[in-house]
């Protein structure tokens, strides 16, 4: 008897313990938003491009364009899904590349990779989108078929020219918005010029005579 | 390409269909008997096969394995034949094509095996063709040095001959190269592994592998009609090794604990580079996760890992370095206050440091932390009441702190259910979400933005009679964008969606599904003034999406479906410097015909379907399956 009475005891003590630490959890959860502050940033005098709510598959191009040019991503990374994105490169590059780091890859990894290609020196870029084929849709679905893309990094006189076709997808997040959740990248059969995915995959802007 | 290979998959499917009819004439034994010769010889021969047609590609994967238990040895044997097409993508084509054999017996040296196996695959497009052949055969013996009640070690050793060649032929505008090489040489597998069980509630396992190859090749490098004859030596190894220990003493807690360390080394022959290539790579994690209910009331969950992974290049400068640690922390509490009964709350903390370090672009760190919190309280037997919140922060800081950005993410959710079962559902929520990035250079902090949802829905299911569903969605949303050094780029969207859903059941194999989704938005500058409190809004974009689609079914002796699918999509949209909105119509229809059989071994599932409409040319949509089990 005794002993029952003693194990009911640090029971109840166990269980009284156990909710204190759970509601002291739950109330150091609500308190610890307070530390999810960003940092300060420097002062600016300049201005970027405008964002354009992507309504339209074009308007998302025209996102990426400009963000792109301007050589801050934020609207660039915007423009994928954040909850998924496939990356699909062509099969000769892959095969070339050896590696492929693409699966997973996220909306986040995208910017940052090309962030950091865009960061090397005082590159400075041109984007051309351009649509050869049909623009392909079902309902919360659409995608730019063999959709044309050019990019010319310049650099001290230099130029490399990276060029190819792309099946782009999109989904409507629910909203009406269109946001990429799937790069299926080709090469362009009628060019010598390197794949945006051979730009993604070799991570680095390749000049020709350089490499 | 010069070299262009037919369309068909070789001499697989005949071969394949000869295997089926000789297998048809051995099934049936002789008249009368009950036993079949696949039954005397115990062999269990298996034939699988899909095709699959979408709108621009094709598959077809065909498998014949053959099983025999038995004998002087057990065999396994399997031949696999795959093919695709892919006219959008450069008019892509490939094959694969394996046969696998395996033999294996017991003996008094340990469990004997033979393991053979040959494999020709390649793809080409417009401009590349791919050839790789490889061949390979090995001797293997496992042996059991240790076999106790609570302890167990076993070694397996295995070793032989492969070979391979690979052609790779490439046009990059006027220029052309092909590349040819040959390898041939040894390849070796060593594996330890154990398992202990000290005690009934603790568990060890280990494991210790390598595996190794030397192979002599030579390299042929075709340019601008010059060759190079390249001659090396390839080799590879790879040290594997991984330890898992399980400890569940009390329902309070329950620790796993896991480590795996691999590192490997290749040298070989690159032929996009014409030179010998050295590659080192490793990787390694540790995982620790315990978890309990110390009481009945409180759940607890603690989840800790850190890996590393990284490629070394000698001779192409893109080596790469990321390791990721991260914590999550989770506890759950079910208070037994009548106040509360039956309510449950949850929270959660997650901590995470992620670096990479990539030869070519700015080393980084990211440093993330989030937050999250969940309470569920019914009301009821017919009402829940739930409130969800995240809060989550990513920040990048670069060693040369060019590119430092933050991210702050803020999530909030409200909903109310009412659930009558299956007569009637519904759901009233409110959601908003917060986004803040933030570029912490000046050069790059004119595009910090601030973005703000927020969406109302209602949803609702109602079951009438005559068995007849229906389900509305109501949804609102507003979605604002900030921009921090420049106000006059502020933008407001604004959405109204509407869903309607409606089952009818005409006949017991017959059934139409209608469906409207009506979508309404608009967009523009929005201005806000801090001192006055005034807003503002002009609508620079209209849009306006319509679909309606109408599915008929019908189900024909339970193994054949027919549906027929019409559907109506229209869009419109102007913008204020347009005179005239822009229309944009889409009617598509679509007839599918899908069979369903499983009868004595042979499984079978299809469906073909077609699909026309004014804007796109007719497709053919196929998806078959079919597996025949002939034992």
């Amino acid at each position: 008897m005794h002993a029952w009475r003693k194990g009911s005891i640090s029971r109840r003590k166990a269980v009284g313990w156990a909710r204190a630490g759970g509601l002291g959890l739950f109330l150091a959860c609500l308190g610890l938003g307070c530390i999810f502050q960003p940092r300060t940033a420097e002062q600016t005098g300049g201005t970027g491009p405008a964002w354009v709510q992507p309504l339209s598959l074009g308007n998302a191009l025209g996102n990426m364009k400009r963000s792109l040019e301007n050589k801050v991503l934020t609207n660039y990374g915007r423009s994928f899904s954040d909850a998924i994105l496939e990356m699909v490169l062509d099969p000769t590059d892959l095969s070339d590349l050896g590696d492929n780091e693409f699966v997973p890859w996220s909306a986040n990894q995208e910017e940052q990779r090309m962030q950091g290609i865009l960061s090397q020196g005082t590159l400075s870029l041109s984007v051309t989108w351009t649509v050869r084929d049909s623009l392909e849709d079902s309902p919360g679905l659409r995608y730019y078929h063999n959709l044309g893309y050019r990019l010319t990094f310049s650099q001290g006189g230099r130029s490399a020219v990276y060029s190819g076709l792309v099946d782009l997808y999109f989904t409507d997040d629910g909203t009406g918005s269109w946001y990429i959740t799937k790069w299926v990248d080709m090469r362009d059969p009628e060019s010598a010029n390197r794949s945006w995915g051979w730009l993604r995959g070799r991570n680095r802007v390749e000049f020709p005579g350089l490499f | 390409m010069t070299r262009r290979r037919t369309r068909s998959c070789g001499p697989g499917p005949g071969l394949a269909g000869l295997l089926l009819g000789l297998l048809g004439t051995l099934a049936p034994a002789a008249g009368g008997e009950e036993t079949t010769l696949l039954d005397r010889w115990d062999l269990s021969p298996v034939y699988s096969s899909t095709y699959d047609v979408g709108r621009r590609d094709t598959s077809w994967w065909q498998k014949f394995a053959l099983d025999r238990r038995g004998g002087l040895a057990d065999l396994k044997s399997a031949l696999e034949i795959k093919s695709r097409d892919d006219e959008s993508r450069n008019d892509y084509r490939e094959a694969d094509n394996r046969f696998n054999l395996q033999l294996s017996r017991k003996s008094s040296l340990g469990d004997l095996s033979f393991d053979g196996s040959s494999r020709r695959r390649w793809n080409q497009d417009l401009r590349s063709l791919t050839a790789i052949d490889d061949d390979h055969m090995s001797l293997g013996s496992s042996v059991g040095l240790l076999s106790r009640t609570a302890s167990q070690l076993d070694l397996q050793l295995s070793g032989g001959w492969l070979r391979g060649s690979e052609v790779k032929e490439r046009q990059i505008g006027k220029l052309r190269t092909v590349d040819r090489t040959r390898t041939g040489g040894w390849e070796g597998e060593a594996l330890l592994q154990g398992q202990w069980e000290p005690a009934p509630d603790l568990k060890v396992e280990s494991r210790a592998s390598w595996d190794g190859s030397l192979e002599s090749s030579e390299s042929r490098h075709i340019e601008a009609e010059e060759t190079t004859v390249y001659s090396a030596t390839d080799h590879a190894r790879t040290v594997d090794m991984s330890s898992s220990m399980e400890w569940t003493r009390h329902a309070a807690a329950k620790v796993a604990l896991e480590a795996k360390y691999t590192t490997g080394f290749a040298q070989y022959y690159q032929a996009t580079r014409q030179a010998q290539e050295t590659k080192g790579r490793r990787s390694g994690s540790l995982e620790l996760h315990l978890a309990g209910d110390p009481v009945d009331s409180v759940a607890y969950g603690v989840d800790l890992t850190t890996d590393l992974r990284g490629f070394d290049y000698r001779v192409d400068p893109n080596d790469k370095l990321e390791s990721n640690r991260s914590g999550r922390y989770s506890a759950e509490y079910r208070p037994a206050l009548p106040v509360l009964r039956g309510s449950r709350l949850r929270g959660a903390v997650q901590l995470g440091k992620h670096r990479t370090e990539n030869q070519n672009t700015p080393d980084y760190s990211t440093h993330s932390k989030s937050i999250e919190g969940q309470f569920e309280r019914p009301f009821g037997p017919r009402f829940n009441l739930q409130l969800r919140g995240t809060e989550s922060l990513t920040q990048d800081f670069y060693d040369d702190l060019t590119l430092d950005k933050d991210r702050l993410r803020s999530d909030t959710f409200l909903s109310l259910t009412y659930d009558r079962g299956d007569p009637f559902r519904a759901l009233a929520s409110y959601a908003t979400s917060r986004t803040e990035d933030v570029n912490i250079p000046s050069v790059r902090a004119g595009q910090n933005q601030v973005q703000d949802d927020y969406r109302v829905t209602l949803d609702y299911t109602a079951r009438m009679p005559a068995g007849i569903a229906l389900r509305q969605n109501f949804q609102i949303s507003a979605t604002y964008t900030y921009f921090v050094s420049d106000s006059t780029k502020n933008t407001l969207t604004r959405t109204n969606r509407v869903t309607t859903k409606v089952d009818l059941p005409l006949w017991p194999n017959s059934s139409l599904y209608l469906e409207h989704i009506y979508l309404r938005s608009d967009n523009g500058l929005y201005t806000y003034s801090v001192e006055t409190g005034a807003r503002g809004y002009s609508a620079g974009a209209e849009n306006l999406r319509q679909n309606l689609s109408a599915v008929a079914n019908y189900r024909l002796w339970g193994m054949v479906e027919i549906k027929a699918t019409q559907a109506f999509n229209v869009e419109t949209r102007q913008t204020v410097d347009s005179t005239a909105p822009t229309r944009r119509e889409k009617l598509t229809f679509s007839g599918l015909v899908a069979l369903h059989r499983r009868v004595r071994g042979l499984d079978l599932d299809a469906s073909f379907e077609r699909t026309s409409s004014n804007t796109e040319e007719d497709y053919w949509t196929i998806d078959a399956r079919v597996e025949k089990r002939f034992n």
